[in-house]
């Protein structure tokens, strides 16, 4: 099963779960946690089932395209349904099924993971799921989004489709597995890997991502002030993902970070109180 | 005793996977709150079972009576005076009382009391049928459960550790009808997560076990743990033995509701990495066994438990081994990398290390280090080698920016020892790097060569002194430094190395290396005092761990500690010596000697009376001429016994002066008429008491 039909494969079996088939957000994120599908849609007591594919980026992850497993770039598969359903536990591994794995012939735990996105003011309880001892999917229920805690309780699904690829197609480098039958995942992506890895780690202009940062979080007040808490949100997204960038470019200290971290939680927050306001 | 219509109960709380370190404590509040419900019920049983899988929280109650037991209770009323008036007609008090408890006057009986004759009633409450008490004790239990961290899920708010998805209650065969975090009691429930949701039925409580285990799900977790053992044993056989490692078969227990070992193999080619890098990358990116042949060393082999029985194992085998090599892989890359890069480079690194983030750097430390190690090492005339020592010292904490330890802290010391014997370094040098953290515990190892000993205190002390001036020392029921357990150290290698130094001055000195920030810190004010005091208290607790009790510990110390840190290897001696003098008959009174001498004493304190020198010529009478003659020989002979730490010959002079004290408060009043007389003798009695100073607070003993 090569990569591309992993994603169909899900997305099949998702929709026919009753998930909206969401696409990508166009902006660069840490993970498809940050896609307003997920932060925005599992505040608010409507229900919401939606899944997506999300490409996301961790700057200080890139190796230059030196590693066969770690990657600045790559890709999540995301679920969110609120409420969560009871069986949402069994409905999970029968999507494994849909990409091959069947439970029956494999080993698979649930071991215990909490997440928490210091960011995001978020967190929430679950685990890691292993497939034969390799962690394929985080699963989460949600607690608090915007340190505004949650009723009903969504649960977040996210694959990590490269390993479950790698595992599916016996490939012990990310760059070997087969994207459709004709190129590999390093075709599309290796080069961009080695020259965003050093864009990142090197050639990032630090003077600009620090006064990008600035600007945009202060974007992000104007823009509550004036009720529009949807554009709003993108600029606490921008905001996240400068951090990220300054972060891999060594230009945080310690003490810095800290403060940083805390700009972000606190600009989600006002954006998640504006958000919750303006669908009540 | 006989309970009718008795019958078995059972409640399983089917979750989704509950973490590990939660269940065991689960149980046991299980038990605690069931048994609490069931007395207040007056509710009776042969016994509660607890069990637990990831999944499922379960309680047994064999032998449950099926009614609670009646109550019959006398209530007593106004008294007859009160109850009926001079014609013997009932009284507002007795009618009053009577409607109260829903009944009238003439139903009453008449009690005749010690106090006199009162209206009385024997009211019954009658008990009640146990399933209609079990709807409210169930619920209350899955309630009352307390976790580290807790979820919701559903809508009505319900908090667990995780999501609960069934709950069996059964009496007898009948369901306990309750509702619970938006879940009907019923009696069934589902197996193994893999073998789809098909209900189980459970129509007896004492059915629940071996149903379950038909459906592949051993319930009973040490049944469980005896079948990962067991299981284990099956694949080795003729291969070799498992690293039995006890910690990690109680957490794989509750991660598999139905164990089987997969063997599974790793090139020959990692061999190379040291056996402690092996175990640990097996046991944590796998949860798996490491496997050594007949003679300890280790094979390229290891131990998986997968959850299910045997079935497509070759599958598991080939997942587990994927991933036990990527580790592998990353292990061997960073051990090469640290070799190449070796530890003197890191030296220089630690510079960038926080030991603590207002203090300093761990770079810092090591300076500090450097500095109290000397002075011991001189002070105590404990004949290290400088350059060993200043070399070990440098080396101490470079393994903590190695790329193995980054990745797995618990290899700290460890690496170190391993990288400095690779990189040819001095044998006790390279112990010293992982030696210098020991013990690691109460119970365990202290430092086996002299310069792990030396380096062990001047850490262990640095820590404290910094954290004691920072204002972070321990209360007495939270600790998250860990500092008891360094301070425990610390005296225990005093204890078994320099028992007999006097440690004050030098931690005195400790302080006075501190960098300026922490001196100048506003905590920092009798942190010196504070710290001393507080190893006092690890003193105390080395020794109750040593199994000594708590009021022995403490007539020794209470002497002892006049004289500051100094003589700590005198107590147990002492303790030993007294353990022996307790087993003689007449020690109770030796005792209560003590005692009477002391109240006199303090009687006199108390009056202001000042006690003087003893005046010879005031002793009258035989006896207490022969006190006073007798109390200056076992004065000298005691003083002579205690630089020599003979305690049981100083035990035998406490029996010498027995008698003479004896005889002395039969023959003699220390209360004389004579103003003169009287202080005297109490001087003489203070004279008595001092001999004993810095031996045993005999007050401090239980009598």
């Amino acid at each position: 099963m090569n990569f591309q039909e992993i994603i169909m494969n899900l997305q099949k079996f998702w929709t026919k779960q009753g998930c909206l088939m969401w696409q990508p957000y166009d902006l660069e994120k840490g993970a498809g946690t940050f896609n307003p599908a997920t932060f925005l849609h599992s505040l608010g007591t409507k229900s919401w089932n939606v899944a997506y594919v999300e490409p996301s980026r961790r700057p200080t992850d890139g190796r230059y395209g030196a590693n066969p497993n770690r990657l600045q770039h790559y890709y999540q598969f995301q679920v969110i349904m609120k409420p969560a359903p009871k069986n949402i536990q069994q409905i999970y591994l029968k999507s494994l099924k849909a990409i091959s794995l069947d439970p029956k012939k494999h080993d698979i735990r649930f071991i215990e993971d909490d997440w928490e996105s210091p960011t995001l003011g978020a967190w929430g309880l679950g685990w890691e799921v292993w497939i034969d001892g390799m962690e394929a999917t985080q699963f989460t229920y949600f607690q608090q989004v915007g340190g505004i805690s949650l009723n009903p309780i969504s649960v977040e699904i996210t694959y990590g489709i490269e390993r479950i690829a790698m595992y599916v197609q016996e490939k012990n480098s990310v760059y070997d597995l087969q994207w459709n039958d004709d190129l590999t995942y390093g075709d599309i992506h290796l080069a961009g890997e080695k020259q965003w890895s050093f864009y990142n780690f090197e050639k990032s202009d630090v003077a600009m991502l620090k006064q990008h940062f600035a600007d945009w979080e202060d974007e992000v007040k104007k823009l509550v002030s004036s009720n529009l808490p949807l554009p709003a949100y993108d600029a606490v997204v921008k905001c996240s993902h400068l951090f990220n960038l300054l972060d891999a470019r060594g230009a945080i200290s310690v003490s810095e970070r800290v403060g940083y971290i805390l700009r972000v939680r606190t600009i989600s927050k006002i954006v998640a109180d504006e958000y919750l306001k303006s669908i009540m | 005793m006989m309970y009718e219509n008795v019958k078995n109960a059972l409640l399983e709380v089917r979750t989704e996977e509950i973490p590990f370190s939660y269940i065991e404590p689960a149980l046991k509040q299980i038990e605690q709150i069931a048994s609490k419900f069931f007395n207040a019920s007056r509710l009776k049983y042969t016994s509660l079972k607890t069990y637990a899988t990831p999944r499922r929280l379960v309680l047994i109650v064999e032998n449950l009576s099926g009614r609670s037991e009646d109550i019959l209770e006398e209530i007593l009323g106004p008294s007859l005076k009160a109850a009926k008036d001079v014609y013997g007609k009932y009284t507002p008090a007795a009618i009053g009382f009577a409607a109260k408890n829903g009944t009238t006057p003439e139903k009453l009986t008449e009690k005749v009391t010690e106090k006199g004759e009162y209206l009385s009633l024997v009211k019954k409450t009658i008990g009640e049928k146990t399933e209609k008490l079990l709807a409210m004790i169930f619920p209350e239990i899955i309630k009352n459960i307390s976790f580290p961290k807790v979820m919701h899920w559903e809508t009505t708010g319900f908090e667990f550790a995780r999501p609960i998805r069934s709950v069996i209650a059964l009496y007898g065969k009948k369901i306990v009808k309750f509702k619970i975090a938006d879940v009907n009691s019923s009696n069934w429930t589902t197996g193994l997560h893999a073998c789809d949701n098909t209900k189980i039925r459970i129509d007896l409580p004492e059915n629940y076990i071996t149903k379950m285990k038909n459906k592949s799900v051993i319930v009973n977790q040490n049944e469980r743990k005896e079948q990962i053992r067991k299981s284990i044993g099956h694949v080795l056989k003729n291969v070799g033995n498992v690293v039995l490692d006890d910690d990690l078969i109680d957490e794989v227990n509750y991660l598999v509701e139905y164990p089987s070992a997969v063997l599974c193999a790793f090139d020959e080619k990692y061999l190379d990495l040291p056996a402690e890098v092996l175990t640990v990358c097996m046991k944590k990116s796998q949860k798996c066994f490491a496997v050594t042949d007949k003679s300890g060393k280790i094979l390229n082999c290891f131990v998986g438990i997968k959850n299910g029985i045997s079935m497509y194992q070759e599958i598991v085998k080939t997942g587990y081994e994927k991933v036990v090599a990527a580790r592998l892989a990353d292990a061997e890359f960073f051990y090469l990398n640290d070799l190449k890069n070796g530890l003197n480079n890191n030296v220089e690194k630690l510079k960038g290390v926080t030991f603590n983030k207002e203090i300093g750097t761990v770079y810092d430390k090591i300076e500090r280090i450097k500095k109290i190690s000397d002075i011991f090492n001189r002070k105590f005339n404990m004949q290290i080698n400088d350059v060993l020592l200043e070399r070990a010292i440098m080396l101490s904490k470079t393994d903590l920016v190695s790329e193995m330890v980054f990745e797995y802290s618990e290899l700290q010391g460890i690496m170190g020892r391993i990288y400095a014997l690779k990189l040819s370094e001095n044998c006790d040098v390279a112990e010293s790097i992982e030696q210098h953290y020991w013990p690691l515990s109460t119970s365990e190892k202290l430092p086996s060569n002299k310069i792990a000993t030396v380096i062990s205190l001047a850490d262990k002390i640095d820590t404290l002194a910094v954290n004691f001036s920072i204002g972070l020392e321990p209360s007495s029921s939270a600790d998250p430094y860990g500092l008891k357990r360094l301070g425990m150290g610390f005296i225990r290698i005093v204890m078994k190395n320099l028992p007999n130094e006097d440690f004050t001055d030098t931690i005195a000195e400790v302080f006075e290396f501190l960098p300026e920030i922490v001196k100048k810190h506003p905590k920092a004010k009798n942190a010196y005092e504070r710290l001393i005091d507080f190893l006092w208290k690890r003193v105390e607790g080395v020794l109750e761990f040593q199994g000594y009790s708590s009021n022995d510990i403490k007539s020794v110390v209470n002497e002892t500690k006049i004289n500051e840190l100094k003589a700590i290897g005198s107590l147990q001696p002492k303790l030993d010596a007294l353990q022996k003098a307790k087993r003689n008959d007449n020690f109770a009174s030796i005792i209560s000697m003590f005692k009477r001498v002391n109240n006199i004493i303090s009687q006199a304190k108390k009056q202001n009376i000042n006690i003087l020198q003893i005046n010879e010529n005031l002793l009258k009478e035989e006896t207490e001429k022969n006190l006073f003659d007798v109390s200056k020989e076992v004065k000298i002979a005691v003083a002579n016994h205690m630089a020599k730490n003979e305690y049981e010959k100083v035990f035998g002079k406490v029996l010498e002066m027995k008698l003479v004290v004896d005889s002395f408060f039969e023959e003699v009043m220390v209360m004389a008429e004579d103003k003169d007389v009287k202080l005297n003798r109490i001087a003489l009695l203070c004279y008595v008491k001092s001999i004993f100073e810095g031996f045993i607070d005999f007050s401090a003993l239980q009598q």
